[in-house]
């Protein structure tokens, strides 16, 4: 057949290969460039801040950030409001007509409100963040110290606040840093608790003391910087929720990175630091009771704890704010991530989530056997004490050390390249 | 037919082009140069350089010391280094500078510490000794003359390194956590779901221990395949799959681009020609043609240069095995894990904190680590048993400075490795302050309670 088209047989063949050496030649370079056009569109828009929703395989974080908004953080803060509300008018109401029926009206307000704040304490985040709202709203103890070497400490105190002059009162300035431990819940314990022994002579201070009016004036400006503070959240809150839930990706920036730090910060330094390693004497050997929660209203301390402790589950189980149901949260990803961990001393490799059910129960545990007065169980049975340090501290390692890798989230955002 | 190898030969006659190592040299400096800026624009030289209280060192080197504010400077003298080392510009200055302040800068913090880091100081070091300026270089354009050929060795050489990179980091892999656990592959990839198109792969076991295995015969076989001419094209495709894959799946900067363009240095001298012919184009260089064409570039001081390169050589092969010298595991106290090619092997998270103690009346306190290190230091820390121990040390001379007495130092310290729950990492008994840094086994390290077989 060939022969008919004019050319030899062997020309036909080196034609052939030629162009099968361009069609190579070709594919390859093709091959490359395609291989270099993805290595460019891909490892440019690899920020992996996208959720597929409505996947079986992928999980959705915007549920469970909507749970957390939705049914924790905004109910809580809206109760939180309510009682702070609440504990407002009860001053207002004491410092009017400063008697002991007041009084006592005023220190339930002020419970009520210490108990709601247990539930956000945590959400150390956006506008809170920035206001540094935990910071001012609770920082305990109250500061009766003088000098000291800590370059965060003044010469103010409490006290020498207080026994100012009313012009001088309005010219605290609450914004300082300094000035935390002089103001927030603490410091309306020490004045509605903690001026007496007695609820008689506490009123005295807001009735017949020379300077009652200074009292008058620091509870208020207390209250008021509580207030507004709070309201400021408040509105953040109002009107940021859905941008939150939206930013549902898996960046250090996303929002469920950022509330997952704040949890674990809040566990370790709101919940395990100050609640018990600080009265216990855990960091340096010398149990303090003054530096128990609401130390003024000590046999309060343990309520609030477990309230905090509360929280602490609620947020790791999702567990709603207001009715208690269950929904999405860090269980439900760790599940769903099959996270497990090899544990040596049993050679048996467990579910994340079970350990963590484990670690709960010896917290309850051991919780169940402390004084409703944490300033009297640090003083009769430390040891206790230590044993709650120590079983919260099983929580919080498996918690830094196998939740939070499994499920990618970097603590403090720890922002370089790896290997 | 069957000669041998000559070794002698192959130094004194066997040649390749030079422009081979003159778009190596371009691409380099411009893939630097990329590096350090972007290392700048970060944020990282405040973050890493200038803001620490105290700097964690390697042991040996515990002189070099961050510049605080003027380290901007030895960022300022790589940048110009690199520029240097484009333009082939008194390249061999520019080269021992570049590798001087890279490499000083590497060594200012060993928190900062990455196998890539390390592999551009010793390739730097390496290219210090190599003729990158015989073509396509203002050196060559000054001299008025540009050579056709450079001695073989001077290109295999870098193969050579890029061969042990790859190779090793595949040897490092045979181990039975990466390959009959598919860890740490399997905690890094289960939590990517939410990646387009290639997110619902990711939490199948299945393809964990693909991506595992693969990942080790890549490791393995990809010198071999870049070598033969015939698997090149196909293990360039390869290299950059592999690449491009691990930028998207892991937080590791620049490291894919240099790896993919490194490989390059494997191909022939017409894919270099073409290279250098089209950024003549684009810069349009061709009327410049006023050179001596001398056939071969002949090294000045060649058998130094060659003592030199062997000596690197013998200790690149060598080094990565020192782990071999201690007893107990090596991904548990970390002796001799460093330089050498382990990447990617460990999903590592500690917890420690330091008791600070009086021995004589056993009052103690723990120490804020927040007080002391930067959040990046506190992670790197927290599971790394040199690290602990210059912690301790420089925590006890800071509160010896502050008047304490007797002073003892613990640790409490607690760590998870590779899926498995965190164990005590630290014997809590032995006093810190009264260890020393040096290259003996560490027994303070509490030993590791599962067994991880392979290298």
């Amino acid at each position: 057949m060939s022969h008919s088209f004019g050319f030899t047989n062997k020309q036909y063949i080196r034609g052939n290969k030629l162009l099968f050496n361009k069609k190579k030649n070709m594919k390859k370079g093709l091959l490359m460039c395609f291989a270099f056009t993805a290595l460019i569109i891909i490892s440019c828009s690899s920020s992996d801040d996208s959720t597929d929703k409505g996947n079986n395989n992928t999980f959705n974080r915007e549920a469970v950030l909507t749970n957390w908004v939705n049914n924790i953080i905004t109910p809580a803060i809206s109760d939180f409001n309510t009682k702070l509300t609440a504990l407002k008018s009860s001053q207002t109401q004491f410092t009017t007509t400063p008697n002991e029926t007041n009084l006592v009206a005023l220190q339930t307000a002020l419970f009520n409100a210490q108990k709601s704040w247990q539930h956000i304490a945590m959400f150390n985040f956006g506008k809170a963040e920035e206001l540094n709202y935990r910071l001012f709203m609770n920082s305990y103890p109250v500061d009766f110290i003088t000098t000291a070497d800590d370059s965060q400490e003044d010469d103010n105190t409490i006290v020498s606040n207080i026994e100012a002059n009313t012009l001088a009162i309005a010219d605290i300035d609450f914004t300082l840093e300094k000035r935390n431990n002089e103001q927030g819940l603490p410091a309306v314990d020490y004045m509605v608790n903690g001026l007496a022994a007695t609820n008689a002579e506490i009123v005295t201070y807001y009735t017949t003391n020379a300077i009652k009016d200074n009292y008058i004036a620091y509870l208020e400006k207390v209250l008021d910087r509580m207030v507004s503070l709070t309201n400021e959240v408040v509105t953040y809150w109002n009107s940021n929720a859905n941008t939150v839930i939206a930013n549902n990706g898996s960046s250090a920036t996303a929002s469920f990175d950022k509330l997952v730090n704040d949890y674990v910060n809040y566990v370790e330094k709101g919940f395990r630091e100050l609640k018990i390693a600080t009265p216990s004497g855990k960091r340096n050997g010398s149990p303090d009771k003054e530096t128990v929660e609401s130390f003024y209203s000590p046999q309060n301390s343990k309520e609030l704890f477990l309230e905090a402790y509360k929280a602490v589950k609620n947020l790791y189980y999702g567990t709603s704010f207001s009715n208690g149901t269950n929904g999405q949260s860090i269980d439900d990803y760790l599940d769903f991530l099959q996270a497990t961990a090899f544990d040596a001393d049993e050679r048996a490799t467990k579910n994340i989530t079970d350990i963590i059910d484990e670690r709960f129960a010896a917290i309850d545990q051991v919780v169940a056997g402390l004084n409703n007065d944490f300033s009297i169980q640090v003083e009769t049975n430390n040891n206790l004490m230590l044993e709650t340090f120590n079983v919260i501290q099983l929580y919080v390692t498996v918690l830094k050390t196998s939740a939070l890798n499994a499920m990618d989230v970097t603590v403090d955002f720890v922002d370089s390249d790896g290997d | 037919m069957t000669r041998g190898f000559n070794f002698r030969s192959y130094i004194k006659n066997d040649r390749k082009e030079a422009s081979i190592l003159a778009s190596f040299r371009v691409l380099f400096g411009v893939l630097m140069l990329l590096s350090l800026v972007r290392f700048i624009s970060m944020g990282w030289v405040e973050d890493f350089y200038i803001s620490p209280k105290f700097h964690f060192k390697y042991y040996g080197f515990e002189w070099v010391k961050t510049w605080g504010n003027y380290t901007y400077v030895l960022f300022g003298i790589a940048i110009a280094a690199c520029i240097g080392i484009i333009l082939g510009f008194r390249y061999k200055i520019s080269m021992v500078l570049f590798f001087l302040t890279f490499t000083y800068i590497e060594l200012i913090d060993k928190t900062t510490y990455l196998n890539h880091y390390y592999f551009i100081s010793i390739l730097s070091f390496l290219l210090c000794f190599l003729p990158l300026n015989a073509t396509f270089s203002v050196d060559s354009f000054k001299s008025k003359i540009n050579y056709k050929y450079v001695p073989a060795y001077t290109i295999d050489s870098i193969k050579l390194l890029l061969g042990i990179v790859y190779f090793y980091a595949g040897l490092a892999k045979l181990n039975s956590d990466w390959l009959l656990k598919a860890q740490p592959l399997k905690i890094w990839l289960s939590s990517k779901t939410d990646l387009w198109l290639v997110g619902p792969l990711m939490k199948e076991t299945w393809f964990h221990y693909t991506m595992s295995w693969s990942g080790a015969l890549y490791d393995l076989t990809i010198p071999f395949l870049l070598l033969y001419k015939k698997t090149r094209p196909f293990a360039f495709v390869l290299v950059v799959i592999f690449h491009v894959f691990t930028r998207i799946l892991f937080n590791i900067g620049m490291f894919p681009y240099i790896m993919i363009v490194a490989t390059l240095v494997f191909f022939n001298a017409s894919v270099h020609n073409n290279f250098i012919s089209f950024i003549k184009r684009v810069l349009s260089l061709n009327h410049i043609s006023a050179f001596k064409i001398r056939e071969k570039y002949a090294l000045k001081n060649q058998n130094i240069k060659l003592y030199i390169i062997s000596i690197f050589f013998v200790i690149q092969l060598l080094l990565p095995f020192r782990n071999l010298l201690y007893p107990e595991e090596l991904f548990w106290h970390e002796q001799g894990y460093r330089f050498s090619w382990r990447v990617m092997l460990m999903e590592k998270v500690g917890e420690t904190q330091l008791i600070i103690k009086n021995g004589v009346t056993g009052k103690y306190f723990y120490v804020d680590n927040t007080d002391f290190l930067t959040s990046f230091q506190i992670k790197q820390m927290s599971f790394q048993p040199d690290f602990i121990l210059e912690y301790a040390h420089k925590l006890g001379d800071h509160f010896k400075s502050q008047g304490h007495e007797n002073i003892q130092i613990f640790a409490e310290s607690y760590v998870a490795l590779n899926g498995r729950l965190n164990q005590q990492f630290i014997n809590p008994t032995v006093d810190l302050y009264k260890q020393k840094e040096g290259f003996k086994h560490k027994t303070w390290v509490l030993p590791f309670k599962d067994e991880i077989k392979g290298f």
